[in-house]
């Protein structure tokens, strides 16, 4: 497992961000958080032993990561990276088998073991039926899948992977993060994620690394990270801040007035969402607001007229508070 | 396990048919025609003087053996460039190697001409061991420069810069000649014109053992290539030594075209297209399921392109970088408009 | 070996129009011209006028195209410097006029530079095709600059610069191209006076030394040209009648060319000269104009023929030795060391070969030395153009 000792990560003489004391259990999902050019992807070079670091070390099962010979180390280690390689005409079994290198003999004859580690791994990316098509002609939530499957049949301590969602769609985004972290908990593999979608790893992860810039480095559960002001700290602009309450992004505007929402569940947390994306405020009592909304099984009344939609009665909101 | 095998030895059957197949009408078609009793019976009689044993033994036997290791060895040489620099169109003519080759033997040539008298003997000796090293090195010095210049520019950039890099070395031949006596550039113009006909059984002593070598090297690369295939990242992911392993592929590159450019001149296309066919056929990129029929298809390519120059026409007055170009390159003129990534402008 | 030059009709009609005027069937001898007799030159038509001499000069370009194409003809009128301009009738009004005899000679092919040699007039050259004349003295001159240089050979159009400043009585011009027409209109713009020559074009090498007659016309030395071309009419017959009472030598005119090509020599003016030589030439093809005189063959061509080849032309400027000996093991010409090259008359460190420039005059000393290969007790006087070579030497 991972040891870090005071890394110094970056390039050249240009320190990107210090690491103090961190260690990586096994089983652990944690995602890495920080804008672009922070060191996300430095840290994931540094912790897989591509590039060495500026200061400090990263240990691996005791020893520096780039003192393990490489077909050992890949044994420990697997990367998966955003970009997708042009690989012609290479089934995505034979993709998934690649994974095994580190175990072959120099023929790369498969036994009957590597072949059903290679099987496991597909099934738990849930890409058994894509097998036998070719890499080419998968979509990029499939060769994803498929590139994960191969990280797993290295069968290694630790995965890295370096923002794989940053090119997909939602669904294939919000796939991918829950089998990684099923991975994790079933297998007892440490998955490292960079990501962009903060949301989705406040969800996801077990543990939150952040890199908000000047060198430093937040390391906790999700929720110690939000509570702390970090993530606000580290991502918040002129227009856009980071709710401690809704635990997303939400617009700064100059209010233009306050409604008090009457609503339950669901209707109540979107209307005032909705209140909230028009540059309004939410008034907690009745007497503190501008206007009343109230839901009913009608629609939406205000002033007395009923709406069946958010979108007429927004029209009618901003009539009526200018 | 069976399925996955049962393809590529199925489709290797084949092709080692075919090749036998071409071999045997390549040693039966000539100006002079052979029934398939004749040949047997002049391979039989070796030394016996007769005319089949001649004609079999002497002149086509040699020039179908180069064919058909020339043509496996550029093919491989080709498999291996094409993996290296991630190119599809890599391989040791269209990316100047042979060229390169050429200037490093020209350069042997016209320095032994310089320094000795024995001018004729070393043409006549013409693929004796120096020239070959001088092609060697030549080979060498430019696929080291292209090796330095594939990271940094496309994949069609790289063809362009390869071509450009062999008339710059046709150039240099060129002038080269001048300062040898103009009438001898008639030897350097022939030795232009690529054929496996210059080949005699003498060349075999250095020919095979050469790229015997450089065939085990592209087997025993097979495993870290298919690695490579994924690019260097990856490759490094899965515990291979890229930078050694790079080397090593360039190495065996040279050993397996600069013998070949240095005895039949720069043999274009086989190694540029030859993989490509090889992956349709065997519906793998993997390189070691490739190997096989690379080298097979290069073999049956090259004897056939041979076979059509030496069909018994009036006069002998095809050459074999023609026909292969006629063959060639349609395929590549069709590879580059299929090839999504070759089309949209990369590099 | 010999390139048949692909003229072009209308280069030609260019040359006999110095404006654009059509160019219709040949003219047939004018009123007044009585005919010079030439037995060979098929190309070439001399005719003797009153105060004046005509020279017809047709383009091979209806045998190139079987005999389709209408014919195309450049008309010379020699006129003497004594004497007024010549008054000529409608039919020569449009006829090139060079003053004679010329005594500022330029010219682009090489043969003419031999003809002229021959004739004793080379110090009249002033411009030359190239630096690589086989004659030391005009070689010389080039490389010195008294003689200009006006292009490769007949390959490149003619340096026009250089031309006009040589003032050029007369610029004898090998056209081989398209390319050059151009260049033949600016030149005869820009006042030059043109001739066509067609020399090397004519189908039989004794047709080719024939127009030594209109070289020595043009040169004032009509009578030397005229001895001088009976004395090799009458040396080749000799030759071509002692050779003709011996049995026929089987052999063969094959150069090799690189890989498995031979260069052989298989039909029209160079085999003619193995034939009247005593020579069976084992690669025979037969007579076509349109074809070149030799062709590309492949050694299995050349293999079973071979065991038959007493004598050997194997040596050439333009061979690449053969790697492979077959041919060699099994040719008793090689085994007898009966083997020859056309460079003798050649000075390879100034890239100067004679067989492209005198040959082409003197086919009585190159059948000599053919006879000499084929018969050496017919002939006593050494080699010229062929050598001798060893085995395993080609040029």
């Amino acid at each position: 497992m991972y040891a870090i000792d005071s890394l110094q990560i970056g390039y050249g003489r240009n320190v990107l961000s210090t690491l103090e004391q961190v260690v990586v259990e096994p089983g652990e999902f944690i995602c890495l958080l920080g804008r672009n050019g922070q060191g996300k992807s430095t840290l994931l070079r540094t912790l897989a032993g591509f590039i060495p670091p500026l200061d400090g070390e990263v240990r691996l099962d005791g020893r520096p990561v780039r003192q393990w010979p490489a077909a050992e180390r890949a044994r420990k280690v697997a990367v998966v990276l955003t970009d997708r390689p042009q690989v012609g005409a290479l089934r995505a079994r034979e993709l998934v088998e690649m994974g095994r290198q580190p175990y072959t003999n120099w023929t790369g004859s498969l036994s009957h073991e590597d072949l059903e580690i290679c099987e496991g791994a597909l099934k738990r990316v849930e890409g058994q039926h894509l097998r036998d098509r070719y890499v080419d002609s998968l979509s990029d939530g499939e060769r994803q899948r498929v590139m994960i499957a191969r990280a797993l049949a290295q069968r290694p301590q630790v995965m890295l992977l370096d923002e794989i969602t940053a090119f997909l769609d939602l669904p294939s985004r919000v796939t991918i993060t829950a089998t990684l972290r099923r991975i994790a908990h079933e297998t007892g593999v440490s998955v490292v994620l960079s990501s962009h979608d903060l949301e989705m790893s406040l969800n996801a992860a077990d543990r939150i690394w952040l890199l908000p810039g000047e060198g430093r480095f937040i390391d906790g559960a999700p929720e110690d990270v939000a509570l702390s002001g970090a993530i606000g700290e580290a991502f918040d602009q002129a227009n856009l801040a980071f709710s401690l309450k809704s635990g997303r992004f939400e617009t700064h505007g100059t209010s233009r007035g306050a409604v008090f929402i009457d609503a339950d569940g669901p209707a109540a947390v979107w209307l005032g969402r909705a209140v909230k994306r028009m540059d309004f405020g939410v008034s907690g009592s009745r007497e503190g607001a501008n206007v009343v909304i109230r839901h009913s099984s009608q629609g939406y009344e205000l002033d007395g007229e009923t709406y069946l939609t958010i979108q007429s009665l927004s029209k009618a909101l901003i009539r009526r508070l200018g | 396990m069976t399925s996955a095998f049962a393809r590529p030895a199925l489709a290797g059957g084949a092709l080692a048919l075919i090749l036998l197949v071409v071999i045997l009408t390549s040693l039966m078609i000539g100006q002079v025609m052979l029934s398939p009793g004749e040949v047997l019976s002049g391979l039989g009689s070796i030394g016996s003087g007769s005319m089949e044993s001649r004609i079999v033994v002497d002149l086509r036997l040699p020039r179908v053996l180069a064919a058909v290791i020339g043509g496996a060895a550029l093919g491989l040489a080709g498999l291996l460039m094409q993996t290296l620099f991630r190119n599809p169109l890599a391989d040791a003519w269209s990316l100047g190697l042979m060229a390169g080759g050429q200037f490093g033997a020209a350069l042997v040539i016209v320095a032994g001409a310089i320094v000795g008298p024995g001018f004729l003997m070393v043409l006549t000796g013409f693929a004796g061991l120096g020239v070959v090293a001088g092609s060697v090195m030549g080979t060498l010095g430019v696929a080291l420069a292209m090796s330095t210049m594939a990271r940094r520019v496309g994949t069609v950039t790289l063809l362009v810069l390869g071509l450009m890099l062999g008339f710059l070395a046709q150039g240099l031949i060129s002038v080269l000649l001048h300062f040898t006596n103009r009438s001898q550039g008639r030897i350097f113009v022939a030795w232009n014109d690529a054929t496996f006909a210059n080949v005699v059984w003498g060349d075999f002593v250095t020919l095979a053992p050469l790229l015997a070598v450089g065939l085990v090297g592209a087997v025993v690369l097979a495993k870290p290539l298919t690695a490579l295939l994924l690019g260097d990242v990856y490759a490094e992911s899965l515990g291979v030594n890229v930078p050694r392993m790079r080397r090593l592929v360039l190495g065996t590159t040279i050993l397996l075209a600069a013998p070949v450019t240095a005895f039949c001149g720069p043999v274009a296309f086989v190694g540029l297209i030859v993989p490509h066919l090889a992956r349709g056929i065997i519906g793998s990129a993997r390189i070691g399921a490739v190997i096989p029929a690379t080298a097979l298809i290069g073999a049956v390519l090259a004897l056939a392109a041979d076979l059509v120059v030496h069909l018994p026409w009036e006069q002998h007055f095809l050459h074999l970088n023609a026909i292969l170009a006629l063959i060639g390159a349609p395929l590549v003129i069709v590879l580059l408009l299929k090839s999504r990534s070759l089309r949209g402008g990369e590099g | 070996m010999l390139r048949r030059s692909f003229l072009l009709a209308v280069g030609v009609s260019a040359v006999s129009a110095c404006s654009d005027n059509q160019v219709g069937p040949p003219d047939t001898g004018g009123a007044d011209g009585t005919p010079i007799p030439l037995k060979h030159a098929r190309y070439l038509k001399l005719e003797r006028h009153d105060g004046y001499m005509v020279a017809r000069l047709r383009a091979p370009v209806a045998d190139q195209s079987g005999g389709q194409a209408q014919a195309q003809e450049a008309v010379l009128v020699l006129a003497p410097r004594e004497g007024g301009e010549p008054r000529l009738p409608a039919a020569l009004r449009d006829a090139t006029v060079i003053r004679t005899p010329v005594m500022r000679v330029a010219a682009n092919a090489s043969s003419d530079e031999a003809f002229l040699g021959q004739l004793g007039v080379k110090d009249r050259l002033v411009a030359v095709g190239g630096r690589v004349s086989f004659d030391d003295d005009v070689r010389r001159g080039v490389i010195e600059g008294r003689i200009g240089q006006i292009g490769y050979n007949w390959h490149a159009p003619p340096n026009l610069d250089v031309l006009l400043a040589a003032q050029p009585d007369v610029f004898l011009m090998r056209l081989s191209d398209l390319a050059h027409t151009p260049v033949l209109d600016r030149a005869r713009r820009l006042g030059l006076i043109v001739a066509p020559t067609f020399a090397e074009d004519e189908p039989t090498y004794l047709g080719r030394a024939e127009w030594i007659r209109l070289h020595g016309l043009l040169t004032g030395r009509e009578v030397e040209a005229e001895r001088l071309f009976d004395q090799i009419e009458v040396r080749v017959e000799a030759l071509r009648t002692a050779a003709g009472a011996r049995p026929a030598v089987p052999m063969v005119w094959a150069y090799p060319a690189g890989g498995d090509r031979w260069v052989a020599t298989v039909r029209g003016a160079e085999q003619a000269y193995l034939a009247d030589a005593g020579g069976r030439n084992l690669l025979l093809r037969p007579e076509d104009p349109r074809k070149w005189s030799s062709e590309t063959l492949a050694t299995e061509q050349i293999l079973p023929v071979a065991d038959q080849v007493q004598v050997w032309i194997v040596g050439d400027l333009h061979a690449a030795p053969p790697r492979s000996t077959v041919v060699e093991g099994v040719s008793p010409a090689f085994g007898a060391d009966r083997l020859f090259a056309n460079t003798g008359r050649s000075n390879l460190s100034a890239n100067a070969y004679d067989w492209y420039q005198t040959a082409f005059v003197r086919p009585d000393w190159v059948l000599a030395d053919f006879v000499k290969a084929l018969h050496p007790d017919l002939v006593s006087e050494p080699f010229r153009f062929l050598k001798p070579v060893a085995r395993g030497a080609y040029r």
